[in-house]
């Protein structure tokens, strides 16, 4: 059996665009989502103490 | 240790989230208050309902010598005890509650009113209730066959419709 001929790969320093807007998308999306729910929903239904 | 860099970006990322989640969170309990309910204080259950502010004739809704407003609850199966209160709405209000037998828990949906009350302590919890309206207050810790028929309800009144209540200074509470 051969042996495999994929080269190995140096990681990348940077990263490709699809990457970083997938990444800024889903951090923004979820901190926006737990923002809401704290300021939007938690907060103005009383405060506890 | 090696980390891979697309790896690092992503942990960089989810800590600035947790940043900023827990920020929010200390900046809140700093400046609001806000903060879980927490307090520690003994009461023998078989004897509560006899004097003290657990008595049946001083239960329920008190104004303190403060202006404050308490209300003094005690949770028995299966059901709370007085039935029905009216509070005012966007009013700090300070719940005291007991249990007489079992564990019990007391939760008001749409509200963030939500504790546990266990036997041979005092509950306590200071809350306002933004939106005027009919709430259900239900018992949210499993206290026996009868558990599902334990709730009680609860008035919210807008502030200018709040006619207020009786004093507590002369029922020897605890101010």
């Amino acid at each position: 059996m051969p042996p495999s001929s994929r080269p190995h790969e140096e990681p990348r320093d940077d990263l490709p665009i699809g990457t970083w807007t997938l990444l800024c998308l889903i951090a923004a999306g979820m901190t926006a989502a737990w923002l809401f729910l704290y300021f939007g929903v938690f907060l103005p239904r009383g405060v506890v103490q | 240790m090696h980390i891979n860099p697309l790896e690092q970006k992503w942990l960089y990322v989810s800590l600035a989230m947790i940043a900023i989640f827990l920020g929010s969170i200390f900046l809140t309990a700093i400046t609001k208050g806000v903060h879980p309910p927490s307090h520690i204080e003994t009461i023998d259950s078989a004897s509560l309902h006899l004097s003290g502010e657990f008595a049946e004739d001083k239960l329920g809704v008190r104004q303190q010598p403060d202006g404050s407003l308490r209300v003094t609850l005690v949770a028995a199966r299966y059901g709370f005890y007085p039935n029905h209160i009216e509070i005012p709405a966007d009013t700090p209000i300070t719940f005291r509650m007991a249990s007489v037998d079992v564990l019990h828990g007391t939760h008001v949906p749409m509200t963030n009113m939500n504790t546990m009350i266990v036997p041979g302590y005092v509950s306590q919890i200071t809350t306002t209730f933004p939106k005027p309206g009919d709430y259900p207050m239900l018992c949210n810790e499993y206290c026996g066959m009868g558990h599902d028929h334990m709730w009680s309800t609860m008035t919210v009144v807008a502030k200018e419709n709040w006619h207020g209540v009786a004093k507590a200074d002369n029922l020897g509470e605890k101010p």
